[in-house]
């Protein structure tokens, strides 16, 4: 009998220990190098305070993630997790799905300066005028040069290259033996949508109207603009010639080619640089710069993932989330995340910090995203387009570009892709209304 | 009267009833599990597809609008869908024989013993064991455009590299041969167990008659072989329809979308483009394909089968 007793004494203290401590879910996408940063983050946050236990869980893909919230949102939210992380181009339909609790509104009510972030992140995660989504995962693309190629071609290193310096200096890189076959490649890109939306943000233009779908919701592509155009030609001309490579849609193909010297500059995300130095190892030394444009140099956009916060849940909950948020915005956690990882950071005064700087110093390529940021213009162009239905249009757009690979113009390629993008962007608008 | 007859059958029947009441119960029993996660995993999905494919839906699927065949009428016009068809069957159509035939060498290479003939088995259904995952990405580097081993082998003897995943002609041929490549064992397997079934005397018959090799494989192997490889052929085909994973690793339905197979396009148009009630539509009708594609192949290829 007193055996029951004090059992059950122990199961009702426990419970009430439960109650105190607050669990949250958050689901997020990375995986290998990237999911250990992300864990170690919750682990820390989690070992600081007794009253939060954030629950991680590894989702798969970012389409994964986005398929199991959309099921469970479905279901009528249940088992929706109070924190997930979604990539940019989710942003339109994560504020269109009516289930997010505005990082805005939660900001306000306890009084935190939004300020403190860094302009283009928070430009890129506001819809219809309000801050949905924190930028967690913060990227860009930049240009990888074999600085020994480089110095061997007697081509000077810089920081910015106009489109057209870009295809001299490819052509100057590139080695063909006596059968005309190309022994070393000048550039290589894989076929990625991406690399045109920053093209055209970079150059100034926009990828989809209504300023990037930021005065308005955007209704059309505008991906058939004159700077995609000629970058997209540029890349087509450079394949068909032998001066670029074309190893196809993944992006490891192409980063093998490169970390084995066999084409002298590459574009990837700035979140590719731990990769590729790892894969270079002592090959030759690695010089990263900004990203081309047409004829005058914007500003890219940022690229990565969000973290949002789903509403619906009890107050206690959504504290406990926002009090994990507020964890993930302090300094001295962007900068390990951003240590560990290669993003760059999305609140004011983390790279002032030492820890950063000594990293920072030790492999200055890292300062390269970071520097493209800072002097990045911050209007519409470089805020990113944002609409609904970018996973299909961006198959739309690789399609356009293998299309101009192999010799259909590229003005041709890109407008009839667009017809098919704005039928696209058309259905998800009115999937929106009903 | 009555009394007995109603007694009788009673009596009488009771022990073999009991015993095969016992056993139908048992074996309803064994059976339930799997019927039960057939019924939930298998059939309440398909119903559930069939049944969303007369549909339309909001953004996040939480309402569903009747539609009736306009998700099908869609379909017909829609020239991406036909594309898709189109390469599905010229998939199907490499894929089917390539792996025969191969499978069908492998088999009569290792049909009859021969010392280390468990070792050769061993090394063909290695192809099947392989995790489609793993042999993709083993594949991918094979093929890589540029510095892949067959590039390079091609370029050690003077031929030009070729771009085997990367241009919209060779694609689908080479996603269809490493397709075919990974079911040989299986193939093999099957046909290896086809062939020890035949008997031995035809054989010794047939070389006491005289006949060489060539025509005992003609007038003997293959007619009595026809059920399996009939069998075999069908399950190639059916499974060919369905291949995904090398596709999904190697291609992603470029370029151009020439890997852009029939189950590709129902998986991009569900859980890419989340449009899962035209994506039901065109997965009920690869469906009714299958099924209709079963059915002939059982009714007019099944007769003329030689079932010895």
């Amino acid at each position: 009998m007193r055996r029951t007793f004090v059992l059950l004494a122990l199961a009702l203290s426990s419970l009430s220990l439960a109650q105190q401590r607050v669990t949250i879910d958050f689901w997020h996408s990375m995986g290998g190098v990237l999911g250990e940063a992300t864990e170690a983050l919750v682990k820390d946050f989690n070992a600081a305070q007794n009253r939060i236990t954030v629950r991680s869980q590894f989702v798969g893909s970012y389409d994964d993630g986005l398929n199991k919230l959309r099921a469970a949102l479905q279901a009528g939210g249940q088992g929706r997790p109070h924190v997930i992380q979604v990539y940019d181009i989710g942003a339109r339909f994560m504020a269109d799905s009516g289930a997010v609790l505005p990082l805005e509104d939660l900001a306000r009510a306890n009084n935190f300066d939004l300020s403190q972030f860094v302009p283009q992140p928070r430009n890129y995660y506001t819809v219809d005028g309000k801050l949905y989504g924190l930028a967690f995962n913060s990227s860009n693309p930049i240009l990888y040069f074999n600085a020994q190629a480089l110095e061997q071609a007697g081509i000077p290193y810089r920081n910015t290259w106009s489109l057209a310096d870009l295809e001299e200096a490819a052509r100057k890189l590139t080695i063909k033996d006596a059968s005309g076959r190309t022994t070393r490649f000048g550039l290589t890109i894989p076929i990625d949508s991406w690399f045109v939306e920053q093209f055209s943000y970079n150059s100034g233009q926009f990828f989809c109207n209504n300023e990037n779908g930021r005065k308005a919701r955007a209704t059309e592509v505008t991906f058939n603009n004159p700077a995609a155009v000629a970058f997209v030609d540029t890349w087509a001309r450079l394949v068909r010639e032998g001066v670029a490579a074309n190893t196809g849609r993944n992006w490891a193909d192409s980063q093998s080619l490169f970390a084995q010297g066999n084409a002298a500059i590459a574009i990837y995300s700035t979140a590719s640089l731990t990769g590729v130095l790892r894969q270079i190892g002592g090959r030759f030394p690695l010089r990263t710069a900004f990203y081309p444009y047409l004829n005058e140099r914007n500003g890219t956009a940022i690229g990565g993932a969000a973290v949002y916060l789903l509403r619906g849940f009890s107050e206690a909950e959504t504290q406990a989330a926002w009090e994990f948020i507020r964890y993930l915005l302090r300094p001295e956690t962007q900068a390990k995340w951003i240590i560990g990882t290669g993003y760059f950071p999305v609140v004011k005064g983390v790279v002032e910090l030492p820890s950063v700087r000594q990293a920072y110093v030790r492999q200055p390529n890292y300062t390269t995203a970071l520097r493209q940021l800072e002097t990045s213009k911050v209007n519409t162009a470089s805020a990113g387009c944002l609409m609904g239905g970018f996973t299909e249009i961006r198959q739309i757009v690789q399609s356009a570009i293998e299309e101009a690979i192999r010799g259909k113009p590229a003005k041709q390629a890109l407008d009839e892709a667009k017809q098919r993008a704005d039928q696209v962007l058309a259905r998800y608008n009115a999937s929106v209304r009903q | 009267m009555s009394v007995e007859r109603r007694e009788t059958p009673w009596t009488r029947a009771k022990p073999q009833t009991r015993f095969r009441g016992g056993e139908g119960l048992e074996a309803f029993l064994l059976v339930v599990p799997g019927v039960a996660l057939m019924l939930l995993f298998i059939v309440w999905p398909t119903l559930n597809a069939f049944w969303l494919s007369f549909h339309r839906e909001n953004l996040l699927g939480t309402s569903r609008e009747w539609v009736g065949l306009a998700n099908y009428a869609e379909m017909f016009r829609d020239p991406a869908f036909w594309r898709s068809v189109g390469a599905t069957f010229v998939f199907a159509a490499i894929v089917a024989p390539v792996q025969l035939v191969l499978g069908l060498v492998a088999a009569l290479m290792v049909a009859r013993p021969f010392p280390g003939v468990n070792l050769f088995r061993t090394l063909f259904f290695l192809t099947t064991a392989v995790p489609t995952a793993v042999a993709a990405v083993a594949w991918g580097w094979f093929l890589h455009p540029v510095g892949g081993t067959l590039n390079r082998a091609l370029e050690a003897i003077g031929l030009p590299r070729q771009p085997w995943l990367t241009s919209p002609e060779l694609a689908l041929p080479t996603l269809a041969v490493v397709t075919a490549w990974a079911g040989v064992g299986f193939t093999a397997i099957l046909l290896t167990a086809g062939l020890q079934q035949i008997p031995e005397e035809l054989y010794e018959a047939a070389r006491i008659d005289g006949a060489g090799s060539w025509t005992q494989f003609w007038r003997i192997t293959l007619p009595l072989l026809s059920p399996t490889l009939f069998l075999v052929a069908l399950l190639i085909l059916l499974s060919s329809l369905t291949a995904f994973g090398q596709i999904h690793l190697l291609t992603r339905g470029g370029p151009m979308e020439s890997t852009m197979v029939w189950i590709y396009r129902v998986y991009q148009d569900a859980f890419f483009n989340f449009r899962f009630y035209y994506a039901s539509a065109q997965a009920v009708a690869l469906f009714l394909v299958l099924l209709l594609l079963a059915a002939l192949q059982f009714r007019f290829f099944g007769r003329r089968v030689h079932y010895g």
